[in-house]
């Protein structure tokens, strides 16, 4: 095979020629004058046009250029000083520096890229933080520094949203960390655990599980999803067992606490003793803008218990303003059936009704066929699925951090860090928004599945509903003897009457007073 | 005092009092027809209910033009149910207390003229009926819920002057805030009107003091009793 990189020596005429025919031009009068003995001469930016380059690959080109510069260590010295005073926008910008002006085997860049990620951490950015903690745990230029790195991503991790691909997967789980502390383990051994679990390798899981220390937060967490997992096999007793173990422990984590009673409550409640399982709603503590799910459900419980009033009262509180978004047709549905065994028809109808008003133009939608996503309701819904709602949270998240980095403007706008930082928060927000359209058609499809399935249930009830008036109609109108409600004027408990002002003390407390209009049913035999 | 001026006390005190009774936003009871798609009720236990209250106040009063009085006054009250209650006593001690207010010096400086010298107040007692209709909650910096009732109350008692003791009514209006189950802070204003040799007169008494509310667990609402009777 014929090939000029084996014989070269046919161009050298050809390249002589050239360079004779093309010679450098010589300086003109006025230039810049050469440079000094012992100064790192700069190449002159190409201008603009002439090289053929965008601009956005001139200031890489610049970038790059800047790197070459060394920058000393006592820029990192100034940069940790700083930050020791407290001082962490401006320590930031001069750990920038030095980053920028060093090339990643230099001798204090792990050093750099830690005290940098703690000054972000500082400031409030805990993305840029976790990525710069990331990289000292995955690079381990700085092997020392991998206790601290890892300890800050955990405390991250519990407290805000985060890139859950980079640190979980990228990091945690494709990482061996050797030796590390036993609480950093905990960490690292459950989460690689919990993603055997989603990857369907139980026995590898349940292996990084073992390795857990006793009473620890991760222990918790791991028989949680080891009783999900039971739960989703549907083997209840193994479930509500592991669960009973979790809430008989002295732990003290709300979030493990919280969910595991919320799914002993569901067991209970799919086992038909709503008593138990009421009373298992109600021992929840989460903050009131997270019980959303926990107020249906306990409605739900009531209804079955025929406590018509503490149920539509719990239907109540799902109107307060801390429960908007909630995606929440099973209300109205609630709010019909109560209405018509109440015997209030007309009310139960304007139920059905509201059902329509509230979701009719989504359902529309779903019958025209048209774009789903381009629906406010079904969207939102669908963004309160599961799967997507850490991927929302982190979504803001950046926004949120992206808005913050002008605050820091006339600190890191002169020296990059700004436009490195915005560079970052950009990439991340187009990744987290084309991560979140690859599972926003499945949750897309999951609303619309459940609207459709109420829809249906609002028709069969309203058909009933018509069918009881046309009963009443029938028969003859006799009241059944039904106690009055009394409203004391003193006592030991106190009626606030609701006004339309939402207290979040007493949301679990609303009971609502309708009289029975049903007539006896001797009547109808 | 003139007898006009008692008129004008007593017509402000139960002026303020109807005043803060009509600024209430009172809303109608609820009719039948309004139950026709159901009334919503949050249903709360009393977070605080007293018991045997027992008090140390610091008090003030103002209507005399010659001397200003402060007071140290201390009450012991039995509280029935959460609407009455009997403040059995209230005692109220001023000897020596008093600040002058500088118009006796004024007369004789610049009018060369002395005035009747008005006997002061030592000391005074009652016992007293409490109507506490108001129970309520409000938010602190919409942060912090404070629990508070207001109470009116009525009763008799004596006034002990330098020359005399004087039988006395009083009428008055007070709001409770709650600080924990055993303590709360009064705020109250009173009217006393007492017989004196002559005539009738009146005592304005502005007071704050802190309450300890004795066996208070007693009271408390049980969480079984905490479910609404059906």
């Amino acid at each position: 095979m014929y090939s000029v990189k084996t014989q070269p020596w046919f161009l050298l005429p050809i390249l002589v020629a050239v360079l004779w025919a093309f010679p450098v031009p010589a300086q003109e009068e006025g230039s810049e004058a050469p440079p000094e003995e012992g100064e790192v001469p700069l190449p002159p930016p190409p201008p603009t046009g002439e090289t053929g380059l965008s601009d956005e690959e001139l200031k890489e080109l610049e970038g790059m250029v800047e790197e070459e510069v060394r920058v000393g260590p006592e820029v990192f010295d100034e940069g940790v000083k700083l930050y020791y005073e407290g001082s962490y926008v401006d320590a930031a910008r001069r750990l920038w520096d030095y980053l920028a002006g060093n090339q990643p085997g230099a001798d204090q860049y792990g050093y750099a890229e830690y005290f940098l990620a703690m000054a972000f951490d500082k400031v409030g950015l805990t993305h840029a933080a976790m990525e710069y903690y990331y990289n000292v745990a995955k690079n381990r230029t700085k092997p020392e520094l991998l206790p601290d790195a890892l300890q800050a991503i955990e405390r991250i991790s519990r407290n805000h949203p985060f890139d859950q691909e980079l640190i979980l997967k990228d990091l945690v789980y494709d990482t061996g960390f050797g030796y590390v502390r036993e609480d950093l383990r905990d960490f690292v051994e459950y989460y690689q655990g919990l993603l055997d679990y989603r990857n369907g390798f139980i026995r590898w899981g349940l292996r990084h599980f073992g390795k857990l220390r006793e009473d620890s937060y991760y222990l918790y967490k791991s028989r949680y999803v080891r009783a999900v997992y039971e739960l989703v096999k549907y083997n209840l007793d193994d479930a509500i067992k592991t669960f009973i173990e979790i809430l008989e422990s002295d732990i003290e984590l709300a979030d493990v606490v919280n969910s595991t009673r919320q799914s002993v409550a569901r067991i209970l409640f799919e086992q038909k003793k709503f008593k138990e399982a009421y009373k298992m709603y109600e021992t929840i503590d989460a903050p009131i803008e997270k019980q959303a799910s926990v107020f249906l459900e306990e409605a739900w419980t009531q209804y079955y218990m025929k406590d018509y009033r503490r149920a539509m009262g719990l239907l109540y509180a799902l109107e307060a303003p801390a429960f908007y978004r909630y995606f929440n047709p099973e209300k109205f549905l609630i709010k019909a059936l109560i209405y018509k065994n109440l015997c209030h028809y007309n009310v139960a109808k304007d139920a059905v009704a509201e059902f329509s008003h509230y979701y009719g133009e989504a359902i529309d939608a779903i019958y025209d066929r048209v774009d789903l996503d381009k629906n406010e309701i079904i969207l939102d819904a669908a963004l309160q699925e599961p799967a997507l709602v850490e991927l929302g949270r982190f979504q803001r998240l950046l926004d949120t951090e992206l808005g913050m980095l002008d605050n820091f403007s006339s600190a890191w706008g002169d020296n990059g860090l700004q436009d490195h930082l915005s560079r970052i928060y950009d990439l991340k927000i187009r990744d987290a928004n084309r991560r979140l359209e690859d599972k926003l058609d499945l949750g897309i499809r999951a609303v619309a599945e459940r609207l459709l399935d109420f829809d249906e249930q609002m028709n069969l009830l309203e058909y009933e509903i018509g069918l009881s008036i046309y009963k009443r109609l029938k028969g003859a109108p006799a009241e059944k003897e039904s106690k009055k409600d009394l409203i004391p004027t003193s006592g030991p408990m106190v009626y606030y009457e609701f006004d339309g002002e939402f207290w979040n003390d007493e949301l679990h407390d609303f009971r609502f007073f309708i009289e029975d209009r049903c007539f006896s049913e001797e009547r109808w035999e | 005092m003139h007898p006009s001026r008692i008129r004008g006390f007593l017509k402000v005190s139960v002026g303020f009092i109807l005043a803060m009774l009509v600024s209430l936003p009172f809303r109608a009871p609820a009719q039948e027809d309004d139950l026709d798609q159901g009334k919503v009720f949050a249903i709360q236990a009393r977070d605080y209910r007293m018991n045997h209250e027992f008090s140390l106040s610091m008090a003030f009063l103002p209507l005399d033009a010659f001397y200003k009085f402060f007071a140290v006054s201390g009450h012991y009250v039995v509280h029935f149910n959460d609407l009455w209650a009997w403040e059995a006593i209230h005692f109220a001690f001023s000897q020596y207390l008093d600040v002058d207010t500088g118009l006796k010096s004024e007369l004789s400086d610049k009018w060369d003229a002395s005035a009747t010298d008005t006997p002061r107040i030592d000391y005074s007692f009652d016992t007293n009926l409490m109507l506490k209709p108001l129970y309520g909650k409000m938010t602190l910096f919409d942060s912090l819920i404070v629990y508070m009732e207001t109470y009116f109350v009525l009763g008799v008692g004596a006034e002990k002057f330098e020359t005399a003791w004087f039988p006395a009514g009083n009428v008055g209006v007070g709001m409770r805030i709650f600080l924990s189950d055993t303590l709360s802070l009064r705020f109250e204003v009173r009217e006393y009107v007492y017989l004196e040799e002559g005539g009738v007169d009146s005592t304005l008494y502005f007071g704050v003091g802190f309450c300890y509310n004795a066996f208070a667990e007693e009271r408390k609402v049980k969480k079984e009793e905490k479910g609404v009777k059906e």
